[in-house]
């Protein structure tokens, strides 16, 4: 058993010691398969999201693009995965914004140092809505009827210390109101609540309650994207309504950082060519979702600015210990 | 007849001291963040909490209560050393390929608990075989 | 009409037909192996129905997702290890039939209740869609809150002989399914130095090792044990058609709770499971036969897990909301064809809905057929002497557990957990109360913290409605119920005394 261990160490030791000095040929990219390495289930949005995009890639590049699921530890069993495979580009990690969140909590051992974030290809809003028969017609009326009464709505949403409480907590920030947030464990569970009279309010999805939202059973009373979302013209944004409060919950692709650039450069200009096709613009117009388009550099920013909004947001409602 | 007593209050015990532990790491726990909120501790203080008094209950029932059926430790070193095979199997599968891996541990597996050497090579034929391609060919999952 | 005929046409085309057949058989694959679950299956069979029309593709899927259901069951009473979670409660009658020598027996009726109580669930999914979601979503947390403290009141009736072992497994389950961060703030609880546990401790892992792996290292102990080579060779016994008829009431009432859990999101197949087996247990005149392989504690379970097949798809055509993570893949699949899953199927793409209707009463005959054509080969299995059969369960075990999350940690988890229930097993405490609290564990946990945030911390809120209420006194009368006869007696002879 000893002897199996000092065997393994070694071996394991000159694999570290050949991966580190071995210079890498990346001219060539790519040369064999690029791995994807995705951190939810197989048939989640983010798994189908690069499923599609491996299936493209690879008539792109001409390699194989097998998919990967490892689940758990909030992404950190995939991310320390990835992290004991060589920065070469040929393994490609799914990433999204709750990734931020996780970081920022400071539950894993990986910062954004340790990651290179290629491209955000999906983005989402997050939606404020009421059930149609509410009396709130516009987010005045809802932040109005919380000021005076701190804590008198139920709202809530998908998980606790995420991207729509999140959301929620930077209305509060705004427009200084009180109120307790009910986590759910899926948007699904949050809009039956709401449906079924137990919430006041959701913080939501758009997308995930369309069926409430087309037939009046929902009401959105605002929505974090910039100016009108593309999918929900008539939802009036929470910044129009003079809450200031952006926000998006992307999915995007990362790899090692440290992985050259002839591999990182390739892979990007073949996303930018399938994110050109019609079957890709397709595919993100019926899961409803819109496209972030930063570049490599901004989106290393945008996640440092992240992880930065998300821990005040932890420290300040009680979350971060 | 003693053994399973010794045995009952011995699980009984350590279960205990468990349930003691967890209360004192879940005392360390942080207060409810939100209104209202039972907190983190709540529920598995809660738990822990009657799980210590069953297993003192347990305890108090051995010694004094009506004796349960015995425990038989036939054939226990089989057991023992089909566990300590499968503990040193999932060791080397993350440095073996499965077949290298399997196709000897099934032989020898089959073996020790009493087949003959024909059907241990039958089995250690198909059986890992049978695994591999379903798993692994069929279903892509993929292996250390 | 109209639409049903619409259905038909779309579903009997050898296209139509095909697909079901494929989803059928790989289903019930899919289901046998331990740690492929139904939702993994249909989310891996998706890109292959990209070519095939939306109609065709969600058949395939539907009717994988309903064999994968049955499937689960083969597993269960063949090497007592739930295929998929739903199964579980058919293990604990299931796989002592097979000790027994009527594994042959069980299979069919595992077979039989499946197909009639899907079939059930599907006429349910066809007309008391509106209705049961109406009821449904009355479920807030206090009424979940209450379902899973009602579903806890049925330990002491799984605890077998040993009432104090049974609620001290129940309470271990309990403690198993606080692991993990903690709902409402988020803070790990006994996670140690592992982030693995953050989803908390995955509940296939403990299925895994407290029933495959457990029963593997007890087989061991008995090594090629003759006598139960002679136990064996009576496998031949099966099921005849007056006692499959006798059981129709059970097939009836494992249904009929199926097919209303199934509906209510979050609670699903292996509650449903679970509630079947142990109101089974109750309405019987022999509960004490539950446990040691009785044929109505393989069938009730076995009727009531794919009876929620048609519920769970409740939710996502009347709200196009899922209500399970299976639900939820299949969500996935048909925006991916461009659909909008929801009410608005039914008017926009009726050839769907119609077609899944008839392609559900289709699937299961054809699941019937299927299963019957394989019994031959599980009929090998059966009959494979137990150093084999410890050896084979290790192996699935093994690689069943490494496939769920493609995970080394959860494999070490689940020796742990294997040896853990070899001891506990030994010394005579029974895991079905173990693998039940876990279960309901989560539900109880994250509804009392909801429910308690929306009172702003007042008890109050569980006995504010009606719904709440009820399910609670359930739960009060089910604790009480099984004493009553206990007391009646003492009275009467009080009774008598006096009168004396």
């Amino acid at each position: 058993m000893k002897t199996l261990k000092t065997l393994a160490a070694a071996a394991s030791l000159s694999l570290l010691a050949f991966t580190l000095t071995a210079p890498v040929q990346a001219a060539d990219y790519p040369e064999k398969d690029i791995r994807f390495v995705v951190w939810s289930a197989a048939g989640s949005p983010l798994d189908s999201m690069m499923r599609q995009l491996a299936r493209q890639l690879s008539a792109e590049l001409g390699v194989q693009v097998p998919v990967e699921n490892r689940t758990g530890g909030s992404g950190a069993v995939a991310m320390s995965y990835v992290m004991t495979q060589p920065a070469d580009g040929y393994t490609v990690l799914s990433t999204t914004a709750s990734m931020t969140f996780t970081m920022a909590k400071g539950q894993v051992p990986f910062s954004p140092d340790n990651f290179t974030v290629l491209r955000a290809l999906q983005a989402e809003p997050s939606a404020v809505a009421v059930r149609g028969d509410s009396d709130f017609q516009t987010m005045e009326d809802f932040v109005e009827y919380l000021q005076q009464n701190p804590n008198g709505l139920r709202v809530g949403g998908y998980a606790s210390a995420g991207f729509h409480q999140f959301v929620f907590y930077r209305l509060q920030e705004e427009a200084d109101f009180e109120a307790a947030w009910i986590p759910f464990d899926g948007g699904n569970e949050a809009a039956m609540a709401l449906l079924g009279g137990h919430l006041d309010a959701a913080v939501l999805t758009p997308s995930s309650a369309l069926a409430q939202i087309e037939s009046g059973e929902f009401r959105l009373l605002g929505i974090s994207t910039d100016g009108r979302d593309e999918y929900f013209p008539d939802t009036p944004t929470f910044k129009e309504q003079g809450y200031d409060v952006v926000e998006s919950i992307w999915r995007g692709v990362m790899v090692r950082s440290g992985t050259p650039d002839e591999a990182t450069d390739r892979l990007l200009e073949a996303i930018a060519a399938v994110e050109q096709t019609e079957s890709w613009q397709e595919f993100m117009r019926n899961n409803m979702q819109s496209s972030l388009d930063l570049t490599k550099d901004e989106m290393q920013e945008l996640v440092r600015r992240e992880v930065e909004s998300r821990r005040t947001f932890l420290e300040n409602s009680g979350n971060l210990n | 007849m003693a053994l399973m007593r010794y045995g009952t209050i011995l699980a009984a015990l350590v279960m205990g001291i468990v349930a003691i532990v967890m209360i004192v790491v879940a005392g360390g726990f942080p207060a409810p963040s939100t209104l209202g909120a039972p907190g983190p501790a709540r529920l598995p203080t809660i738990y822990a909490t009657l799980l210590a008094v069953l297993a003192g209950a347990l305890i108090l029932r051995s010694l004094f209560g009506a004796p349960e059926p015995g425990l038989s430790l036939k054939g226990s070193g089989r057991a023992m050393a089909l566990t300590a095979g499968t503990a040193v199997c999932v060791y080397l599968w993350s440095m073996l390929d499965f077949l290298v891996l399997f196709i000897p541990a099934t032989l020898i597996g089959v073996r020790l608990l009493g087949a003959g050497w024909i059907g241990a090579f039958i089995a250690a034929a198909l059986m890992p075989a049978a695994v591999y391609g379903l798993f692994h060919l069929l279903l892509d999952v993929p292996f250390p | 009409m109209q639409e049903l005929l619409l259905g038909i046409e779309t579903v009997f085309t050898w296209q139509g037909i095909l697909a079901i057949f494929v989803g059928t058989a790989l289903g019930i694959l899919v289901g046998a192996l331990p740690g492929l679950g139904p939702s993994l299956g249909v989310a891996l069979l998706i890109p292959a129905t990209f070519s095939l029309p939306p109609s065709v593709s969600f058949n395939l899927l539907v009717s994988l997702y309903i064999a994968a259901e049955y499937g689960g069951s083969i597993s269960a009473i063949l090497i007592g290890t739930p295929g998929t979670a739903a199964a579980t409660a058919t293990v604990v009658d299931g796989y002592p039939m097979n000790r027994k020598g009527q594994g042959a027996m069980a299979l069919q009726a595992s077979l039989t209740a499946s197909t009639i109580g899907g079939i059930i669930g599907a006429i349910s999914l066809i007309v008391f869609s509106q209705p049961l979601i109406a009821f449904v979503l009355k479920f807030g947390a206090p009424e979940y809150f209450a379902l899973g403290l009602l579903g806890l009141t049925l330990i002491a009736s799984l605890s077998g002989d040993t009432i104090l072992k049974g609620l001290i497994a129940g309470l271990i389950g309990l403690l198993l399914a606080v692991v993990g961060v903690d709902p409402v703030s988020g803070s790990p609880r006994f996670t140690g130095p592992f982030f693995e546990l953050y989803e908390g401790i995955p509940f296939l892992v403990v299925l895994i090792g407290v029933f495959a792996l457990a029963e593997a290292f007890t087989l061991a102990e008995r090594g090629n044990n003759t006598s139960d080579k002679a136990e064996k060779s009576m496998s031949s016994g099966s099921l005849g058609i007056g006692p499959a008829l006798a059981m129709f009431p059970t097939f009836l009432r494992g249904s009929v709770i199926g097919t209303v859990v199934g509906a209510i999101p979050g609670a699903g197949a292996n509650i449903a499971g679970w509630l079947a087996y142990v109101q089974e247990r109750r309405w019987s005149k022999e509960p004490e036969t539950f446990g040691q392989g009785q044929i109505r504690g393989v069938a009730a379970p076995e009727a009531a897990n794919s009876a929620s097949v048609g519920g769970s798809l409740m939710p996502l055509l009347t709200l196009g909301l899922p209500g399970s993570p299976t639900t939820a893949v299949l969500i996935g699949a048909l925006i991916i064809h461009g659909l909008q899953p929801g009410p608005r199927l039914f008017s926009q793409n009726p050839d769907v809905v119609y077609g899944l209707f008839v392609g559900m009463l289709v699937a299961f005959p054809m699941l019937f057929v299927l299963a019957i054509a394989a019994m031959p080969l599980w009929r090998r299995v059966l009959a494979l002497p137990n150093s084999y059969l410890a050896v084979g369960i290790i192996l699935l075990s093994l690689v069943g557990t490494y496939s769920f999350r493609n995970l080394m940690f959860d494999v070490w988890l689940a020796i742990g957990f294997g040896i853990g229930g070899y001891f506990l097993k030994k010394l005579r405490f029974p895991m079905a109360p173990l693998v039940l609290a876990m279960v309901l564990g989560a539900i109880v946990e994250s509804n009392y913290a909801r429910a308690l945030i929306m009172s702003q911390g007042s008890h109050g809120i569980f006995f504010e409605r009606a719904l709440s209420v009820s399910l609670i006194g359930f739960a009060i009368l089910a604790l009480v119920w099984p004493v009553v006869p206990y007391f009646m007696k003492k009275i009467r002879q009080n009774r008598q005394e006096t009168a004396m």
